[in-house]
């Protein structure tokens, strides 16, 4: 494994490097692209879905969906395979987890922003760039609770009832995917996404306890 | 059995077990309207249940098998054969999947019996319902063998979304998650339950053999893609698609019958039973509408129980559009359409049914929502609507110079 990592000639500091790849961030980064290619291509698509609640279809555009899906990704993204090994690292680990988590997510806005730019929805970018932040505050807060494997579950289990009972003509704030971009929704998910990440923070331990 | 018993109790699903229980059953009560007024509908509402399921059963399969791989535990030394293990890991997931479907499925039945609906439940809703949930489990578990690592449960389930919201859409394939049309008339097709019990089988076994594909003995993966192109090929055979609905025409066996004050008869389907009075009601009103435009009907009867199941009043969609479907089955019945008739009588016609509309509701507007006009492009709408804004005596002229048009011409 480590004569693997010695072998990788990508310019980049040791450090970084060795914490890309005991974090498998070349699968993590093909996922991310997968995602981003799909918003290129797909951004400005309206998918009809069945409305469970009898009333009309409800119509999604895929912008609104992918950047949840997106969020979920850079979440998974901070498991290691390394298991408890990395739990008694030289550095904090809630440092490390804090960078690893301002750069996937930088990294995912601005695949986001360039995919919508690419796929011509350059109007679709400030309700993806929401969804994003809010799909990132809630995976991170089921990252805290459940796990970070477990992460994905939250952000999507709390947008399925906006995907499929909720009333296309007047959306409610737990229809948070498909709402409007307004102030309220602004603020709902960067509210979302501080707790989140606060509380994944303050749940990771800084260092653990050797001797336990 | 001890195999069974110590995967049930180490299967994550036990925890997941009363989220997703809270979830289903959220979606049958709280969500698409009035569930309980007959066991149809609850039949049906019971289907509900079932998207939060199948999405779950997907994505936490698949997440529990490809740990159970990531961990190499699969490998440990076993009396049984690898597929046996993999049914017996399985088995215990759809256990726990399965005791959630059932016991939403008891809440709802208690509930109907408790309130005296008649007739009984429909059992073949239940059985649609956890062969989907098994469905998604055997392919949750198949996609968590094949593919194993942290983003396979994740994967997992958005395909879960996107199988089961858009590429199996509700109501055409017997894919699909939910039954999301359901009249009293109708009931779903035995051919696609049969399909979709046939599948799942496919999927148990292509989940069972998945662990022979990513095996090292190469004498194996050729017998285990068998059940996969099976299943592959099952499903691109199916039925599906608009002109083969998830549910067809249901055959009238019996039928609840009483009779009004001005002599008709009143008849409903079984399950309907609790509803009579209802019905009684506004036949009472549409037929004192109709004194000194039409005679009375001899029988009022409920879509789908004569007539080759096209015609008849509907008790599913409110008292309104009960009203507005008694109005249309007392002029049909007193003026039974004929193959011959022009735009006149057409126009006639369906002036008389929208006016008898209004009038049974005691309005002097049109009824509140569109109106479909029968054999003719002219909109009478406007007609009909100035007619109701005059006296009594000259609406009733006018309703019996439509009777007169249309019956100008017969067959």
């Amino acid at each position: 494994m480590l004569n693997r990592v010695r072998n990788v000639s990508i310019p980049l500091p040791a450090p970084l490097r060795r914490h890309l790849w005991s974090h498998s961030a070349p699968l993590a980064a093909a996922v991310l692209a997968v995602c981003a290619a799909a918003l290129a291509w797909w951004g400005d698509t309206v998918v009809t879905l069945p409305n469970l609640s009898g009333g009309a279809a409800i119509p999604v555009e895929a912008s609104d969906c992918l950047p949840v899906a997106i969020a979920a990704v850079v979440l998974l993204s901070t498991s290691d395979a390394l298991g408890g090994f990395s739990e008694h690292a030289a550095r904090s680990r809630r440092r490390i987890l804090a960078i690893h988590l301002a750069g996937a997510v930088t990294v995912a806005s601005v695949l986001t922003c360039l995919s919508l730019l690419v796929g011509g929805a350059a109007d679709q970018i400030s309700p993806a760039l929401r969804n994003l932040l809010m799909g990132t505050g809630l995976a991170a807060l089921g990252a805290a609770l459940l796990g970070v494997r477990s992460s994905w579950i939250v952000p999507l289990a709390l947008a399925t009832p906006a995907l499929t009972v909720g009333n296309p003509a007047r959306t409610s704030w737990w229809q948070w995917p498909t709402a409007p971009t307004d102030t309220f929704s602004w603020t709902l998910a960067l509210l979302a996404c501080a707790t989140g990440i606060t509380t994944l923070l303050l749940r990771t331990a800084r260092y653990r306890n050797v001797l336990c | 059995m001890t195999g069974f018993w110590i995967e049930l109790r180490r299967s994550p699903l036990r925890w997941w077990s009363i989220p997703l229980a809270a979830a289903a059953l959220s979606m049958v009560l709280w969500t698409g309207g009035s569930w309980n007024d007959s066991w149809p509908k609850a039949s049906a509402a019971l289907t509900r249940a079932n998207l939060p399921l199948m999405i779950a059963a997907l994505g936490l399969t698949a997440q529990r098998v490809s740990g159970i791989h990531r961990s190499r535990n699969e490998c440990l030394p076993t009396a049984r054969s690898r597929a046996w293990t993999e049914l017996t890991s399985l088995a215990a997931d759809v256990t726990w999947l399965l005791a959630v479907h059932l016991t939403v499925t008891g809440v709802v039945w208690a509930m109907m019996w408790g309130q005296g609906a008649p007739s009984g439940p429909w059992l073949e809703y239940p059985l649609f319902g956890m062969c989907g949930v098994v469905f998604a489990a055997a392919l949750g578990h198949a996609l968590g063998r094949l593919l194993p690592g942290r983003f396979t449960g994740f994967l997992a389930a958005i395909a879960g979304y996107v199988l089961f919201l858009v590429v199996f859409p509700s109501g055409e394939s017997p894919l699909t998650a939910t039954v999301s049309y359901q009249a009293i008339d109708v009931r779903l097709s035995g051919a696609h339950l049969g399909w979709r019990v046939a599948l799942t089988a496919a999927a148990v076994i292509v989940a069972a053999s998945s662990v022979y594909l990513v095996t090292r003995d190469r004498r194996r993966p050729v017998i285990a893609l068998l059940p996969a192109m099976a299943a592959l090929v099952g499903m691109a055979a199916m039925p599906s698609g608009s002109e083969s609905p998830l549910v067809q025409p249901r055959e009238a066996t019996g039928r609840v019958c009483t009779g009004t004050e001005s002599g008709s008869e009143v008849c409903v389907w079984p399950e309907h039973a609790h509803r009579l009075s209802e019905v009684i009601t506004a036949a009472t009103r549409v037929s004192q509408a109709a004194v000194g435009v039409l005679p009375p009907v001899d029988a009022y009867s409920e879509h789908g129980l004569e007539r080759g199941g096209v015609a008849g009043f509907t008790l599913d969609h409110g008292s309104g559009d009960l009203l507005a479907t008694l109005a249309g089955e007392h002029v049909d019945r007193s003026i039974p359409f004929c193959a011959e008739w022009k735009d006149e009588q057409w126009v006639a016609h369906s002036s008389l049914r929208l006016w008898l509309d209004a009038r049974s509701r005691g309005r002097d507007s049109l009824p509140g929502y569109g109106y479909q006009s029968f054999g003719s492009d002219i909109d009478y709408r406007s007609q009909v609507e100035e007619t109701l804004t005059r006296p009594d005596d000259e609406q009733l002229q006018q309703a019996r110079t439509w009777v007169e048009t249309t019956r100008a011409v017969t067959c």
